[in-house]
């Protein structure tokens, strides 16, 4: 522990975390001593549940220690104070670290890997995930999109996740239901059209935002996504444009990646996963052809969108890209 | 017809009449035995007459110092069997008030000395003849007394334990104490304060060895600076007995040296008083001259139990007295806390006065503790400037990873009477924050307590 600051840390970390642990569920205190308090705080221990030895069952040190018989009073393997003092809630807060297995050497986190870290954790444990996958064939849009990209004069390359966000605004404002987030007590709807695309950086991934990309033809949005994702590759991009949207989409498609299932954006309720347009074997009126299919996977906040709707939602999707001429209107 | 009681506790010293007392409490029907004085060592001849001793040596020591408060007496001088008288007579009323204790209680009292003739049985042989005793559990709580070591026993008249020393029939002029633990850095202190010449030898490299090794080097410098000559790894070889003085011959670092004195106090330690009592023959498991008990003071024999120093360090009565406490509610079905000899604080009374709880600094190293350590000077205290005692040391020992307070160590004036807010702290298992958001009065002693807790997260105030 470093000598001055950590008292700031521990004075600041103090109120909040010893509210979370030392209350039961009716909110009433938990019996126990001050340093009991601390270390279950150091470890991630919740007290509710622990019987206290102590005079009218305060718990104690002791309590604890036996609670973790494996650990003694020895100090444990030191972790960075910031992470240990953090609140309880704080989901990206390690449990106490096992016996690395082999060697290893520590890697220090960058600030986007903990938020990552932190707010993906969040999602897969707080969000109740569903997952709907649909074929969508490719051949019209790529036809579509070769001809754009080799007319005379033509000083724009469109790529195939343009048409992919263009095809997903144009659908959300067909079901703009799955453009939401869950509030709790209520559905926050977004009456914007705004919508993240996960892009690969540095040791991470960041998701600037088109918004109002209902209102914005392809060749903006290409344009658009170019420069944003310029921007995001060195670290240029300002916090309005990555934090916000109603609705995200990743795509690995360009990695050959069949199909996947994304991890939520919270605060938003769906996320679009794209897979590779490849060439497959497809059965049309009983007879088998050859054509390109692109496999896309939603992943839903089933608190916000039911499969139902989330399926409807898909199906657009699908009418979207199959019919691509719609995504020039 | 044998008398029968629930519980026959044995030696009524700090843990027996405690242990006597709680029982009756519980609803237990209690006999007590004691062959000798109520209120054991203790209060006749251990704790409180000391105490007495010093505070006549500590208010003689301020009169050598009036000038230093503006006053002014003419020959200030003792009389050391007046001294002693005081002594003799605090033992007595407080020891009356241990026997009122009892009765208020409806405890039994037996004179006579007891031995266990059998699991639930004590023969008692008493000033009126021998008794027999049932009782469904039996207390051992018989104490201990000095060690003495072969051939340099103590004879009661050259060579002393500590009680000859506390009723010495005249001042001696030169005087060894063999052991620097707190009874003999006592007794140095006294008998330093009523002039004699004093050298205390001690085998181990330090005074006061259990003491944080700053606090005892600390207490040692202030003993030398009062007079007393300190030597360490030193080992008594011989008392060579004379006509009113004995030349003790020492071993220092594999050199001889020889040290004439009138009087020699030995105070290398106590043995648990665990003979005659039938002990080993009924099947107790004794250890090191030590009854061997559990967490509640159970023996390796059902039915018989043993508290206090009988049973093992630390050789101190509010221990014994707390022992004597868990012993019962045991019994009594209750599930006590055992004691945790981590939370008991230790006192010497010698002028510094020395006290301390918890881990020391080097043994709080040593278990693993990535530690914070504050300490405060008397001389940065208002209190102690008012005083006139600027010379002490608080000392605080932090776990750094919990804020546990693990340990803290004092050396100074009125030490003795504010280690308790640190062994509260530890009991209650207060972190730093605690200790620093406790408001404690000014001008005290205490407040050099929190500057400790403050200074080891480098926010002390007045230094």
């Amino acid at each position: 522990m470093r000598q001055k600051p950590s008292v700031t840390v521990l004075e600041t970390g103090m109120s909040t975390s010893r509210t979370a642990f030392t209350q039961n569920a009716s909110g009433g205190r938990i019996l126990a001593s001050p340093l009991a308090k601390r270390i279950a705080e150091q470890a991630g221990l919740d007290l509710r549940g622990l019987k206290g030895s102590g005079p009218r069952g305060r718990i104690v040190k002791a309590d604890l220690e036996r609670a973790r018989p494996t650990e003694t009073t020895m100090p444990q393997p030191v972790v960075a104070p910031l992470a240990t003092r953090s609140p309880p809630k704080d989901v990206t807060k390690p449990a106490p670290l096992e016996a690395p297995g082999g060697a290893y050497r520590e890697v220090p986190i960058s600030s986007v890997r903990k938020i990552i870290a932190k707010r993906l954790t969040e999602s897969k444990q707080t969000i109740p995930h569903i997952y709907l996958t649909i074929d969508c064939e490719l051949d019209p849009l790529l036809k579509l999109r070769r001809a754009i990209n080799e007319r005379d004069g033509a000083t724009f390359k469109i790529s195939v996740n343009d048409f992919v966000v263009r095809a997903t605004a144009l659908a959300i404002a067909k079901k703009p239901e799955v453009n939401a987030s869950w509030g709790g007590d209520k559905i926050l709807r977004y009456l914007d059209i705004d919508i993240s695309v996960a892009v690969a950086i540095d040791d991470g991934l960041i998701t600037p935002i088109v918004r109002t990309a209902d209102r914005k033809s392809v060749a903006a949005i290409s344009d658009e996504m170019k420069e944003l994702a310029a921007r995001a590759r060195s670290n240029r991009l300002k916090p309005e444009e990555f934090q916000g949207g109603g609705f995200s989409i990743s795509n690995l498609g360009m990695y050959g990646v069949r199909e996947f299932a994304a991890v939520i954006n919270p605060p938003q309720a769906c996320i679009l996963a794209i897979g590779a347009g490849e060439q497959r074997a497809i059965v049309k009126s009983g007879a088998l052809t050859v054509g390109t299919v692109m496999t896309c996977t939603l992943s839903i906040d089933h608190r916000v969108v039911d499969g139902a709707l989330g399926a409807q939602f898909l199906a657009e999707f699908k009418r979207q890209i199959e019919d691509p001429i719609g995504l020039l209107l | 017809m044998a008398a029968s009681f629930d519980i026959a506790v044995i030696g009524g010293g700090p843990g027996g009449y405690v242990a006597a007392i709680r029982a009756a409490q519980l609803g237990f029907s209690v006999a007590l035995i004691e062959r000798e004085h109520l209120g054991g060592i203790c209060l006749n001849w251990g704790c409180i007459p000391t105490k007495s001793l010093l505070r006549s040596a500590e208010v003689f020591g301020t009169l050598q110092h009036l000038d230093d408060f503006g006053l002014e007496a003419q020959n200030p001088a003792f009389d050391i069997a007046a001294i002693v008288k005081r002594s003799r007579q605090i033992a007595e009323q407080l020891n009356r008030g241990v026997g009122h204790l009892l009765r208020k209680n409806k405890v039994q009292v037996i004179d006579g000395s007891a031995r266990l003739r059998g699991p639930g049985t004590v023969e008692v042989d008493g000033p009126s003849g021998s008794q027999m005793i049932q009782a469904e559990s039996i207390i051992v709580a018989t104490g201990a007394r000095a060690r003495q070591l072969p051939g340099l026993e103590s004879d009661g008249h050259l060579v002393w334990t500590y009680k000859e020393a506390m009723m010495p029939p005249a001042m001696p002029k030169s005087l060894l104490v063999v052991g620097s633990g707190a009874i003999g850095i006592e007794f140095a202190s006294f008998y330093k304060a009523l002039g004699a010449d004093v050298t205390v030898i001690e085998v181990m490299d330090r005074i006061l060895p259990v003491e944080d090794e700053e606090i005892s080097g600390f207490a040692r410098k202030r003993l030398e600076q009062r007079g007393i000559a300190i030597l360490t790894d030193a080992r008594l070889q011989r008392l060579d007995r004379g006509e009113g003085h004995v030349t003790a011959v020492v071993a220092i670092n594999g050199e001889e040296r020889r040290i004439t004195v009138d009087r020699v106090i030995m105070a290398v330690g106590i043995v648990g008083n665990t003979e005659g009592l039938g002990l080993e023959r009924l099947g107790v498991d004794i250890e090191n001259g030590h009854i061997v008990i559990d967490r509640h003071c159970r023996t390796s024999v059902p039915g018989i139990h043993a508290i206090g120093d009988v049973a093992g360090p630390p050789w101190l009565a509010h221990k014994a007295s707390h022992e004597g406490v868990v012993c019962v509610e045991a019994i009594a079905g209750r599930d006590p806390h055992p004691l945790d000899v981590s939370k008991i604080p230790g006192c010497t009374y010698s002028e510094p006065q020395i006290a301390s709880v918890g881990l020391t600094e080097r043994t709080a190293r040593e278990a693993g503790y990535d530690v914070k350590v504050g300490r405060f000077p008397y001389v940065g205290n208002g209190k102690a400037i008012v005083l006139g005692d600027t010379e002490g040391l608080i000392k605080t020992v932090f776990d750094a990873k919990t804020g546990e307070l693990l340990g803290a160590h004092l050396v100074g004036s009125e030490v003795t009477e504010l280690i308790q807010g640190f062994v509260i702290a530890r009991q209650l298992e207060a972190t730093e924050l605690d200790l620093m958001q406790t408001v404690f009065p000014h001008p005290t002693l205490s407040e050099m307590m929190h500057e400790a807790t403050l200074d080891a997260y480098g926010r002390a105030v007045h230094f």
